[in-house]
């Protein structure tokens, strides 16, 4: 089992499909997904991530994507895992008609990165009108707002 | 280096700790209070080096003493580069405060809680297999990964990285805010404006926050303008964490590879700006080029002949599997599983107190068969701790050389590691392994040439693996990162690139061993 095969494994699992990453969509949502999951108490491997124009961006696991899966041996989920995949699943599930898949995975992940990392003190609504000068595509503030009550009903925020 | 005109914030010292590497360390009513907070104390109990005095006997040094190096180091750096007495006091705050988050017997424990937190299942009753399998994938990558583009700047760490527990304490400590807020934005001309002051000490801490991590792209509200600088002298190739730990762990073990002429080294510090990026770039002058090398050697034999030896390294590898599977068992009654809820809690709840070398070595000692399962594998690591002993090294081959190509077809072509291999391919014998392996590796710098990094920088673009506008962002991030010379005319260029240090040549030195151990 190597890291490809854990992140496709991962992957899989929270989207509900097979990929070989040759989208960018695919890949931005992996981004998405890895980060969140790192929030949510699990790691995938070593990858550390800081803000690039899509939100949370690690080239580390970039490298990896881009690597062809091995496949040889399965991939077994623990605990941990499975109870964090479980969460990242159902807010990506959470209805989000006016955001594309990725676009929603997008707005968790950098909500969740601007509060965190980059404007620690700032409330709710001022993270929001940051999303929206870094990012002018996820526009839709009821969406926005639905995300960041999410991240703090599944305690990835205080 | 501020250009605010209001008149800055003293720093006076107002009482002093003895230190047998620095000399008196001066502390400020400020720091004075959050060292005698129980939160603080605490790191008294927590050994720097984890299980390496059980080799090195007289490397009892522990991480209380290390923050309070690595402060009165940062704070050296901060006056060589002209930091203003505010940007003095939040940086010596961040230095005294970055290790408050960290596990007993350091390193040792926190990758334990690394490895139990991950995604996928781990069998400790395949623990010996689980050891074969990572120093092989380790090998095996040896020379692939070298060519990978990363950040090393970069925000996030793994939340249970020592690191990140680190700012989960300090974010729900009163007292160290209502520290901050009395001795220090409380009569600050700097804060006199600020209706709100638990604010301001909130953004203090975001700021601190930021700097144990390393996270330079933070938003401070107050240091905005040097904030790069500062962050940059407490992480990255050159930074006060390391010089600090190199000197200390040199006089306790006994070793004197760590030593270096660190008063050059700070004398000869300086700032540049990126042309580019107009970024602060922290380095040292072109007379500072001998001292940066000797540093970096230094932390090389200290890698290789103190926390790389044969019996140090699997001391701590033993405890790393010990505690994995005190965190994963069900059965197991460790009250730290949930790490990040105590560390949250310290205040109310005080079991982070005491959590330390002290109270792990009898949780260790308390394992008994007997009483409740423990895989065998586990087990037999338990008893050597419990009894004061080492494994018994069977074989190794070591490789210490400045062609990658030669150092791992050393190690790849191997009896031990030909052995290695031929028993993994057979999952029935693989599962069945009775001997430790390990491998471990150290490189004198992890960054590239800029001909060589920008060639991978060319190619990581028309593969689409990085977009063409990343590019600047990687080469200021090198800046950051990796040691940089500051010319007379304030541009930065990097170490490795200069033909007047021996890094020119030598940069990709390493160290390479792998060894078994009899169980």
């Amino acid at each position: 089992m190597t890291d490809v095969d854990i992140i496709h494994a991962v992957f899989k699992d929270i989207i509900g499909r097979a990929t070989d990453f040759s989208s960018f969509d695919d890949r931005l949502e992996a981004q998405k997904i890895v980060y969140l999951l790192s929030q949510a108490g699990t790691s995938c491997g070593d990858y550390p991530f800081r803000w690039y124009k899509h939100g949370p961006y690690s080239q580390q696991l970039q490298n990896t994507l881009l690597k062809k899966a091995d496949g040889m041996q399965p991939v077994v989920f623990s605990e941990t895992g499975k109870a964090a995949l479980s969460k990242i699943k159902k807010m990506k599930e959470e209805s989000h008609a006016g955001y594309s898949d990725s676009q929603w995975l997008e707005a968790l992940g950098s909500i969740h990165y601007l509060q965190k990392y980059m404007y620690p003190t700032y409330g709710q609504d001022n993270i929001i009108e940051e999303l929206k000068t870094y990012k002018p595509l996820l526009k839709e503030c009821h969406l926005n707002k639905r995300a960041y009550t999410l991240l703090k009903e599944n305690l990835l925020l205080p | 280096m501020s250009t605010r005109k209001c008149l800055p914030y003293q720093i006076v010292v107002v009482n002093s700790i003895l230190d047998n590497v620095h000399g008196f360390i001066g502390l400020t009513e400020l720091e004075n209070r959050i060292e005698r907070l129980p939160v603080f104390k605490r790191l008294q109990n927590i050994s720097q080096l984890g299980l390496t005095n059980r080799i090195f006997p007289c490397a009892l040094h522990n991480r209380y003493i290390h923050s309070l190096g690595v402060m009165y180091i940062v704070d050296q750096m901060a006056v060589k580069l002209k930091f203003d007495p505010d940007e003095r006091q939040i940086i010596r705050l961040a230095a005294m405060l970055h290790d408050i988050g960290h596990y007993p017997f350091s390193h040792d424990v926190e990758s334990a809680y690394i490895d139990a937190k991950k995604v996928v299942t781990h069998d400790a009753e395949n623990e010996l297999f689980t050891y074969a399998n990572n120093a092989h994938e380790k090998i095996k990558n040896l020379s692939a990964k070298s060519n990978e583009l990363k950040f090393f700047m970069h925000g996030t760490d793994n939340i249970y990285h020592h690191e990140s527990i680190g700012t989960v304490v300090i974010q729900n400590s009163a007292e160290i805010k209502k520290a901050i807020l009395e001795c220090y934005v409380d009569n600050n001309p700097m804060y006199k404006n600020v209706d709100n002051k638990i604010e301001a000490v909130d953004e203090i801490i975001a700021d601190i926050s930021a700097i144990i991590t390393g996270n330079a792209q933070h938003q401070s509200k107050y240091f905005g303008e040097n904030f790069s600088a500062m962050v940059q002298i407490m992480h990255s190739e050159l930074d006060a964490d390391r010089i600090d730990y190199l000197l200390r762990d040199a006089t306790f073990s006994g070793a004197s590879y760590g030593n270096f002429d660190v008063g050059m080294l700070i004398q000869n510090l300086r700032t540049g700006i990126d042309p580019v990026s107009k970024e602060v770039i922290v380095g040292v002058t072109k007379k500072g080029i001998g001292c940066a090398e000797q540093f970096l050697l230094s932390r090389y034999f200290a890698y290789n002949q103190v926390i790389y030896h044969k019996y140090t390294s699997v001391l701590g590898c033993a405890l790393q599997s010990i505690v994995r599977w005190m965190i994963e068992d069900d059965s197991s009654a460790f009250p730290y599983k949930n790490i990040i809820n105590v560390a949250e809690r310290h205040e109310s709840d005080t079991r982070f107190y005491s959590f330390t070398d002290a109270y792990l070595i009898n949780a260790i000692n308390d394992i008994d068969p007997g009483k409740s399962p423990c895989p065998q594998p586990i087990y037999s690591l338990v008893k050597c701790l419990k009894n004061y002993q080492a494994l018994e090294m069977e074989e190794e081959v070591i490789c210490s050389g400045i062609s990658p190509e030669k150092v791992a077809n050393h190690i790849e072509t191997s009896k031990l590691y030909l052995e290695l291999e031929k028993t993994l391919a057979t999952p029935e014998v693989a599962k069945e392994i009775k001997k430790v392996y390990q491998y471990r590796e150290m490189r004198i710098t992890k960054h590239l040439p800029e001909e060589l990094f920008e060639a991978l920088l060319d190619d990581s673009i028309k593969s689409e693996a990085i977009e063409a506008d990343m590019a600047d962002s990687y080469r200021v991030d090198r800046l950051q990162d990796g040691l940089a010379i500051i010319g007379p005319d304030g541009k930065p260029s990097m170490l490795i690139d200069s033909t007047r240090s021996m890094l020119h040549d030598i940069y990709t030195l390493r160290y390479c061993v792998l060894r078994t151990y009899a169980v």
